[in-house]
């Protein structure tokens, strides 16, 4: 039992955490709805078994939304990490490449894209295409700069290895390189997961007709159901958190021999 | 060292020639005429920077509005985050959790944190700022975190055998330790902090600031150059934050160790 608890003790801690965050939640919302009355308790702070039971109510709709929110972001992220991998390999078989896009990689970063969402679709005219621009803009980075990072730290006698072979630059490439640098490529994965979500939901608030994010806008303005606000709220979070955890499983099947290995 | 000294003018010139000739080609027409986009979609380079120097003022007092929300959150956000990752560290077992929910917290979209501060509280400034405070938040604890614990090996069985007290492991080991994590945090958090302040902007009540300029320009059929004379500041004010944390960055860590690969 004690061996137990060492062992999954930062479970523990976590589901503790997430125990406390709701036990102090219901206590504010106590606080705001029956002690002080005031009259936006319900707008401002719900209680945590108001917000499950609508959950529950509107578990259909959401699931559905939810999904096609999911999908769409899939997509993005696709582009993204097929976009991130050439472009990290490119800067790698040239320095050339890597000093003029560099710096563009940087930049990419300082520019609020998500703030820019509206233009985006005012250029491309389409919403599915404008969020799969923008997943994919803000996932390749991180996917990008951690492959390169991976492709430049591969073993130095490795590589000597390689080339006594003779081994050309695609034997290099796809026996030795980018087998090495897949640990470094699943951290960039696993850190833009999140992230291609959030895009998708906020390309939704823009003037989808559905997907999880509609959902949120549309109830706050009042011309939905209002009691879908929370229950998708919580939603996109479950979902940001579980699309990290998902990459990180994927990790665990694709490259096993790392697993007790952090990057 | 010809060699470095090559690349580091390549370094310069490269990225700069490659901005010159993409500007060319957005003037010259190229780029929309090959997308099929109207000049309304994608103005000029020079009608974008003649609407910038037309409207200098509004456009400075709109760029003070957001960023006196922006510099605070950011600022409170990372001392939390600090704060959060010291607790997490000296008593792991506890505090471990609470970076996990911290997580989780940073993946609650923006949109959805906006409106809802909008609700808590009654000034709009505060209600910015505590977003931005909010998403800068996440990202500091959890680089924090990793700084206070990747550590060189065995420095920390050294302090152990010299009796230092956590406290102590903590303000000479840990903290330095975590430096140049600190500032990457910092980096990627004036990205997220700007569009966390732009969005916030997009919900709320106040006519005015950065955010919701883009917005309301893009929206308006004949100002959409406006939008994008406030979108090129906000990049560059972005990038001028970025710069400076850079500087420090070297100030901060000058004399020597850093702790990138």
């Amino acid at each position: 039992m004690k061996k137990w608890i060492i062992k999954h003790r930062r479970g523990i801690s976590t589901a503790a955490w997430i125990i406390a965050l709701f036990v102090v939640w219901e206590f504010v919302a106590f606080l705001l709805a029956d002690v002080f009355h005031d009259s936006m308790a319900e707008n401002k702070l719900p209680y945590v078994h108001d917000v499950a039971v609508r959950l529950v109510d509107n578990f259909g709709t959401i699931i559905v939304q939810a999904k096609i929110t999911l999908v769409r972001a899939l997509y993005g992220y696709m582009w993204g990490a097929i976009l991130g991998v050439v472009l990290a390999i490119l800067m790698r078989l040239s320095k050339i490449v890597e000093k003029t896009a560099m710096p563009y990689l940087v930049m990419s970063q300082m520019i609020p894209i998500l703030g820019l969402a509206p233009i985006i679709f005012c250029l491309v005219k389409d919403l599915n295409t404008a969020r799969t621009v923008i997943a994919a803009y803000i996932t390749f980075f991180p996917i990008s700069v951690n492959m390169l990072n991976g492709l430049k730290s591969v073993d130095e006698q490795k590589l000597m290895m390689m080339k006594s072979y003779a081994s050309n630059k695609w034997q290099l490439y796809i026996k030795l390189m980018i087998p090495a640098s897949l640990p470094y490529l699943f951290v960039g994965l696993r850190l833009a997961a999140p992230m291609a979500v959030t895009a998708s939901i906020l390309v939704d608030t823009l003037s989808a007709k559905d997907g999880i994010g509609y959902i949120i806008v549309y109830s706050l303005a009042g011309g939905g159901t209002v009691g879908q606000f929370w229950p998708a709220v919580v939603t996109s979070a479950v979902m940001g958190v579980l699309s990290y955890y998902v990459v990180a499983l994927i990790e665990r099947i694709v490259i096993p021999w790392q697993k007790n290995k952090e990057v | 060292m010809a060699e470095k000294i090559k690349w580091k003018v390549l370094s310069v010139v490269l990225p700069l020639g490659l901005c010159v000739i993409f500007v060319a080609l957005l003037q010259a027409q190229v780029i929309q005429n090959l997308f099929h986009l109207k000049l309304i979609q994608l103005p000029l380079p020079s009608q974008v920077l003649l609407e910038l120097l037309e409207n200098v003022d509004k456009i400075a007092s709109d760029a003070v509005i957001t960023m006196r929300c922006v510099i605070p959150g950011m600022l409170i956000g990372a001392v939390l985050g600090i704060a959060l990752a010291a607790f997490a560290t000296v008593l792991p077992n506890v505090g471990y959790g609470s970076l996990t929910l911290m997580t989780a917290l940073n993946s609650v979209p923006v949109l959805a944190l906006a409106p809802l501060m909008n609700r808590w509280f009654s000034s709009d400034d505060v209600a910015k700022a505590a977003v931005v405070t909010i998403v800068c938040m996440g990202g500091m604890s959890v680089n924090a975190f990793k700084g206070f614990n990747t550590l060189p090996a065995f420095s920390l069985d050294m302090m152990k055998s010299y009796a230092s007290t956590k406290g102590q492991i903590f303000m000479k080991l840990r903290f330095p330790n975590s430096i140049s994590y600190l500032f990457v945090a910092l980096k990627t958090n004036v990205a997220t902090g700007m569009i966390a302040a732009i969005i916030s902007e997009f919900y709320s009540k106040k006519t005015a600031g950065l955010g919701y300029m883009i917005k309301n320009s893009l929206k308006v059929g004949n100002h959409k150059v406006r939008g994008w004379a406030y979108i090129l500041v906000t990049a560059v004010i972005s990038i001028v934050i970025y710069g400076l944390i850079c500087m420090l960055e070297k100030k901060a860590v000058k004399g020597g160790r850093t702790n990138k690969k």
